[in-house]
């Protein structure tokens, strides 16, 4: 794991993101694979768009004491852990917060954040949908592992599509209610893919166990663009760097 | 510059411990000072295998009679069992070298869980040779390599194989037979990540204990390899070498740039390390009684110091300028402990931080911890953390801004208006990712230098505080982060570490002086290494587990007094 984080770190910061960013962005990812919540498989798919830089996250407006933010295409791999300490910081402030993220993609990387909320007391849902599917991901306090639900089911609009709902809430109930909400939206529905936070528990122990399997060709192209902030060596830069000697 | 927050001893006791400020200990020429002490890793280490009688046997002895081929010793400890295994290859010495971009060494090893069966040892033997270019598993938790040290391993073979043992005097001009030049642990190349082995191996929770473990049978395995080298060479005159020659053999190591940004991406854990010293030396200073025994045992262990540096042999004048000093500064100590009835410790502390250089001191303090056992051994468990530089998103502007003037006034005190402030940068070659320094202006790869530049980030990110609190446009951190995103590392960096005892290390990495050798030294000294033989500014020769007890005397009284080891007299004859 701690492998693959080093080398994630540097195949973003060989992209150009800032230190803040490409940490948050590995510990991300690794995170979400030894959950077992296919971290690296997010990487592969969004690989593409992570490569181009987009605008910063920027906070639009307060609606219904809803904070709105626009990533502005940018994914949540580097804006999650920003947008959850925004959340935080009101919720230490009002008890609860709700959030709007619009724009945004690897939404699935505002998981391994939660468990802040609920390290503070606090329960927490986030929740989107993309083609096919509503991702519902909730947290109880104190918990160290949130529970993940997919229930089948298109997106009401376009703008759904690339939005990232949050809220977070002192009082459980309140984050229940949601979840509930959320659930009966179609009565039929029942989720066709759920990870609980004891699953999630044991595939973590797993991780430390085993290690993690690590696509080799996916390894090996991260090692190649990671090269990018390696610096050609030179005579100079050798000497008094060591000597070699018997 | 306000004391330190809650101390490791906040609950324990109720007279608060009075911890040295930040400012004097965090200041890199003063950690650069440091010695080894007991509370060393390789101290910890060992007083654990011989307390706990741990079982080291030698199950594979595969080797030719030039000492090439495979070993396999197997381990048990209370917790578990361990096998170390080693690959001894010849070595044209020509290719021979010390550097991390080296692809060739005279011995590559692996420490493992378990048993190792032929399956797994096949593996091993394809890639723990190949070192950082193989793959292991997660079944081994360290990898490493060492070179002979070929003069000497020369002359110890022959001197064996002739019938005699070699000369002490020899010995102590080199002081090992084999180098290591890098021990890897923490999930590299396929091994166990650290959360499994402080987890799963309770033998080897503590931080580097396995690599300071894999070190300790690499000396174990060089030893052996002289003796049996010998053998093979003249069975009919060779003689085993004596332990006590053997015990005053240890492993050399060179350390270089690559260790210095682990004191930077870790300092969390570098703070706790600091503490846990600094918290020994004040109980101490506050519960230790100078009697008469005391101030004699003392007296010895500066004796043994002063007669340890006087037999190093180092060709940098600097070390042997500072290393004179200290000889000379223990002596007018010694001098005033003798000369006067002391009533605390506090006095002699005093005393030497008023008239003696950093390095006097700190052996003075090394040596204090040494007097009571029973005052810092129980801090042992308190060495690891949990590593993690959370932003304090709800906090203003103002307070962060205050955070920096109380716990950043070291940083802020630079100019980096003058170009010597920003005279170098800190980048990772293409030969192995090994990191180096550069000149700014005058060589390459600026633009891709390491994040190490903690005191000119803090400056950065104080001016945009200032600007921001200025313009009233953030009215939390959380949103300053969002708005200055490049910012968010340094801010949750000093929100985190505000609430740690020491915080950062007081230097600015881009300095056109800076000494990175200061880093690797404070490092080392944790690790429990000594005679420091710098080769330069940024790299350093030094020797693991000199003086430590061998395998063979596990089951005998352990009388833990092996550091700063001191030459074995010479036999009057030699052995048959």
């Amino acid at each position: 794991m701690n492998e693959l984080t080093s080398l994630l770190k540097r195949a973003f910061e060989a992209l150009g993101f800032c230190q803040g960013d490409y940490e948050d962005a590995a510990r991300a990812i690794v995170w979400l694979e030894s959950r077992g919540m296919h971290g690296l498989e997010l990487a592969m798919r969004d690989w593409q768009r992570l490569s181009k830089a987009g605008d910063a996250l920027e906070v639009t407006a307060s609606e219904n004491d809803v904070l709105v933010l626009d990533a502005h295409d940018g994914s949540v791999l580097t804006c999650g852990r920003s947008v959850v300490d925004l959340a935080t910081a009101t919720l230490e402030h009002k008890g609860r917060c709700g959030m709007e993220i619009r724009q945004c993609y690897s939404r699935m990387a505002i998981v391994p954040s939660l468990e802040s909320f609920a390290r503070l007391g606090a329960s927490a849902i986030a929740y989107w949908q993309d083609h096919n599917h509503l991702h519902i991901v909730k947290i109880d306090a104190q918990l160290t592992h949130p529970e993940y639900r997919r229930m089948p089911g298109a997106p009401d609009n376009t703008a759904s599509a690339t939005m990232l709902k949050l809220v977070c809430h002192k009082e459980p109930q309140e984050i229940d209610a949601i979840s509930i909400e959320l659930a009966q939206g179609d009565t039929q529905a029942t989720p066709d893919g759920q990870v609980s936070s004891a699953e999630m528990g044991a595939h973590y122990q797993a991780a430390i166990q085993n290690g993690l399997a690590i696509n080799r060709e996916f390894a090996d192209r991260l090692s190649v663009i990671a090269e990018a902030v390696l610096v050609s060596a030179t005579e100079q830069s050798r000497r008094g760097a060591g000597e070699a000697f018997s | 510059m306000p004391g330190p927050r809650k101390t490791l001893d906040h609950d324990r006791n109720a007279t608060p411990m009075q911890l040295r400020p930040a400012g004097t200990v965090m200041d890199l020429e003063r950690l650069g000072s440091l010695h080894p002490y007991r509370l060393s890793f390789m101290r910890i280490l060992l007083r654990h295998v011989m307390n706990e009688r741990w079982k080291i046997r030698c199950e594979t002895w595969d080797l030719d009679a030039e000492g090439y081929g495979t070993a396999i010793y197997t381990i048990d400890t209370p917790h578990g069992r361990f096998s170390f295994v080693v690959f001894a290859q010849h070595l044209d010495s020509a290719r021979r070298s010390d550097r991390v971009i080296a692809d060739q060494w005279d011995m590559t090893v692996t420490l493992c869980a378990g048993d190792v069966d032929d399956a797994q040892l096949q593996m091993l033997r394809a890639n723990v040779p190949l070192q950082e270019a193989g793959r292991i598993d997660a079944r081994s938790i360290v990898l490493s390599r060492a070179n002979k040290s070929s003069r000497n391993f020369d002359y110890v073979v022959g001197e064996l194989a002739a019938g005699r043992q070699p000369a002490p005097a020899s010995v102590a001009r080199v002081g090992y037979l084999y180098r290591t030049t890098a021990v890897y642990g923490s999930g590299k190349f396929g091994m166990a990540d650290w959360q499994k082995v402080r987890s799963l191996y309770p033998d080897f929770a503590l931080p580097f204990a396995a690599e300071m473990f894999t070190c300790y049978m690499i000396r174990q395995f060089s030893l052996a390899q002289a003796d049996h080298i010998a053998r093979a060479r003249s069975p009919g005159t060779a003689v085993k070498m004596d332990d006590g020659i053997k015990r005053y053999f240890g492993i050399g190591n060179a350390t270089g740039l690559g260790m210095a940004p682990f004191l930077i991406n870790h300092p969390q854990l570098i703070g706790r390390w600091i503490e846990v010293r600094e918290t020994a030396l004040a109980r101490v200073i506050q519960f230790g009684s100078p009697t008469a025994e005391k101030r004699g045992y003392l007296h010895c262990l500066l004796q043994k110091a002063s007669l340890h540096l006087r037999e190093i042999d180092t060709d940098n004048e600097l070390q042997n300028s500072c290393n004179a000093a200290v000889i000379g500064e223990l002596e007018d100590i010694l001098g005033w402990i003798s000369s006067r009835e002391l009533f605390d410790w506090a006095e002699l502390v005093e005393h030497a931080a008023q008239t003696l250089g950093p390095e006097t001191q700190e052996l003075i303090n090394s040596f204090l911890m040494e007097l009571y056992p029973e005052l810092s051994d129980d801090l042992e468990g308190t060495l690891c953390i949990e590593e993690s530089l959370e932003l304090i998103p709800g906090q203003s502007l103002a307070d962060a801004k205050a955070l920096i003037e109380t716990h950043y006034d070291w940083a802020l005190a630079v100019d980096f208006s003058e170009p010597r402030s920003r005279d170098v940068f800190w980048y990772r070659s293409m030969e192995k990712s090994e990191p180096r320094l550069g000149r700014r202006g005058v060589e390459p790869g600026e633009e891709k230098a390491m994040p190490l530049a903690i005191a000119y980030d803090v400056r950065q990110c104080y001016d945009r505080l200032c600007d921001s609190i200025a313009a009233e446009d953030c009215r939390s951190v959380a949103e300053f982060a969002i708005r200055f995103p490049e910012l968010r590392s340094t801010l949750r960096r000093v929100q985190s570490l505000a609430q740690s005892t020491y915080g950062d290390i007081h230097a600015n990495l881009l300095d056109s002086d800076v000494l990175p050798i200061h880093l690797l030294r404070c490092k080392l000294s944790f690790f429990g290494v000594s005679k420091f033989d710098p080769k330069s500014r940024l790299w350093v020769r030094n020797t693991m587990f000199q003086g430590a007890p061998l395998v063979d005397d596990i089951g005998t009284d352990f009388a833990d007094d092996w550091y700063f080891p001191v030459m074995p007299a010479p036999r009057e004859r030699p052995l048959n």
